[in-house]
């Protein structure tokens, strides 16, 4: 028997085959996730834990395996679910001490799929309240830290979601990514995150949303991980009109092949106008890395996204409107940082979200010109590392950005475009900035999730900043 | 609308009796203002003849992708 903090730190396709035979049960490698959830409680991780229904899910769940009854390689591993993803009979807050006493009466479609998987559910996980900000600095629940700093933000607003992952206190966790909420809290934690494309994942049981351009999205600690969670859980759903009937291919089918004949852009303008001198490094020495693997870099350019910061018209009209009636209710209970999204929705005009849909159409085409050349797209996660969690403004090459009261443009300006347009965006990580992690994002064509694990898992590979863990996950 | 302090104020009024500080109010003007602005910026771009990222697909019957 292994000791339970070397278990902890397995990924998902290590220790599957363990308790496929039997080798290791989920009875103690749940057990051993819930000593690392208590033992690191003031991560603030959890918003809603469910200990002992993980604890009986897992008994459940070894005794099925002991007769033979083997879910695949999900049965039996911990996992989180962020607080906006409904679990039924679970409170499910979104972050917000307006919905503090909400119970779900349903599960939402993916938690479904993971519950048929075998996954255990340790607990709903703390989020940027209503998920709309990427700092995880959640006035009712507590802040999230950073298992690699815990003065520092872990990202969001997948916070609880990507310092779990971090702390090795769960194996996956599903975080929702509406404009880089899974990307960036894997950036920031040193985990993967995957936003597959939009219409690949149901959405329904996502809370108080913008359904265009949501995503309920896996955040894991290794490439190979991503695809074995993401294909549990998608496909299409009857019952959610933005899924689409596409063949589900298998996801880890390229993973460990070579890059040979693969066309990598990276963008000559936006993503890199705005970073951090170290992490422009790092991402650019891991963009070398994929040429020596084999991959063939060239330039590339991307029209109209300099005007891309009009596009979160498009996410916070319909957010307006799914937020309404919590307004109306129970306003009292949200914090000034997002009445101010709800406040600028006061001033748009009809005619302005209507250009800001032709402007969404054009930067599309924009992509796609560049997807007739390139297979994908390289560019920083991020433009600078985790910050401080009491941050009010950062400075970039000398140039101050406010944080206060902003929808954290800055935070996510490399990772929005993908849910305007839909792209299917991994973040791996590619070094530490600062001795923070920092990460490489790679945008693909639309359903070509596969082709980003292949490159994605062959850089992964490679890299000597790999499978690092936080002092404090070991 | 000029985005002021007591425009503001309403606007929260309306949500449900909302209310701000003084100090807080003053910096949601700026962050609304650079929410519009951002907007405004497409006047820059003559987008008469464009399509819509929403489409009405005729295979659809119409529906709107």
């Amino acid at each position: 028997m292994s000791s339970s903090n070397s278990l902890l730190h397995m990924s998902i396709t290590e220790i599957a085959p363990m308790i496929q035979t039997k080798k290791v049960s989920p009875v103690e490698i749940t057990q051993s996730a819930i000593i690392q959830a208590e033992k690191l409680s003031y991560l603030n991780t959890f918003i809603t834990p469910m200990f002992d229904y993980a604890m009986d899910q897992a008994k459940k769940r070894e005794k099925a395996i002991g007769n033979g009854e083997y879910f695949g390689p999900l049965d039996g591993i911990p996992i989180g679910i962020k607080d906006n993803i409904e679990v039924a009979g679970v409170r499910s807050t979104a972050g917000t001490k307006a919905l503090n006493e909400n119970i779900a009466s349903v599960d939402a479609h993916v938690v479904t799929k993971l519950k048929q998987a075998g996954a255990i559910i340790l607990g709903k996980e703390n989020l940027h309240e209503l998920a709309a900000g990427g700092r995880s600095n959640n006035p009712h629940y507590g802040f999230v830290k950073n298992p690699w700093d815990i003065e520092k933000i872990p990202g969001g607003s997948s916070g609880g979601s990507g310092a779990n992952v971090a702390a090795c206190i769960t194996f996956a966790s599903l975080g929702t990514d509406i404009g880089g909420s899974v990307r960036f809290p894997a950036h920031c934690c040193g985990v993967v995150g995957m936003k597959q494309t939009f219409g690949r994942a149901s959405q329904r049981g996502l809370m108080l949303t913008s359904y265009d351009g949501d995503h309920i999205s896996p955040i894991t600690r290794t490439v190979a991980d991503s695809a074995v969670v993401l294909q549990s859980y998608v496909g299409h759903d009857i019952h959610d009109p933005t899924t689409v009937k596409l063949p589900l291919p298998d996801f880890s089918k390229d993973i460990g092949t070579d890059l040979e004949g693969i066309k990598i852009g990276v963008p000559l303008n936006h993503y890199f106008d705005v970073i951090d001198d170290e992490v422009e490094v790092k991402v650019r020495q891991s963009i070398s890395a994929l040429e020596e693997l084999g991959a063939t870099v060239v330039d590339i350019k991307l029209p109209y996204t300099e005007y891309a910061g009009a596009l979160w018209v498009l996410m916070a009209s319909e957010m307006s409107v799914t937020a309404q009636k919590l307004l109306k209710n129970h306003g009292h209970g949200v914090s000034p940082d997002l009445l101010v999204g709800l406040l600028a929705t006061q001033f748009i005009l009809a005619r302005d979200y209507i250009k800001a849909h032709k402007l969404q159409r054009l930067i599309k085409e924009g992509f796609a010109e560049a997807f007739s050349k390139v297979d994908a797209i390289a560019t920083p996660t991020a433009p600078l590392p985790a910050i401080n969690i009491d941050a009010d403004v950062v400075n970039i090459k000398g140039v101050e950005y406010s944080l206060r009261l902003t929808r954290d443009e800055i935070m996510g300006r490399a990772t929005h475009l993908s849910n305007r347009t839909g792209l299917p965006s991994i973040s791996v990580p590619c070094g530490f900035s600062d001795g923070m992690p920092v990460g490489l994002q790679l945008i693909g064509r639309p359903f070509a999730e596969s082709t980003l694990y292949k490159i994605a898992d062959a850089y992964e590979s490679s890299a000597s900043s790999s499978r690092i863990l936080a002092e404090l996950a070991k | 609308m000029p985005i002021s302090p007591e425009t503001l104020k309403r606007i929260l009024t309306e949500f449900g009796g909302l209310t701000m500080t003084d100090s807080q109010l003053a910096d949601a003007v700026g962050a609304v203002q650079s929410w519009v602005d951002e907007l405004n910026r497409l006047d820059e771009l003559d987008l008469d003849g464009e399509y819509s990222g929403i489409v009405m697909r005729a295979d659809d019957g119409g529906y709107a992708q």
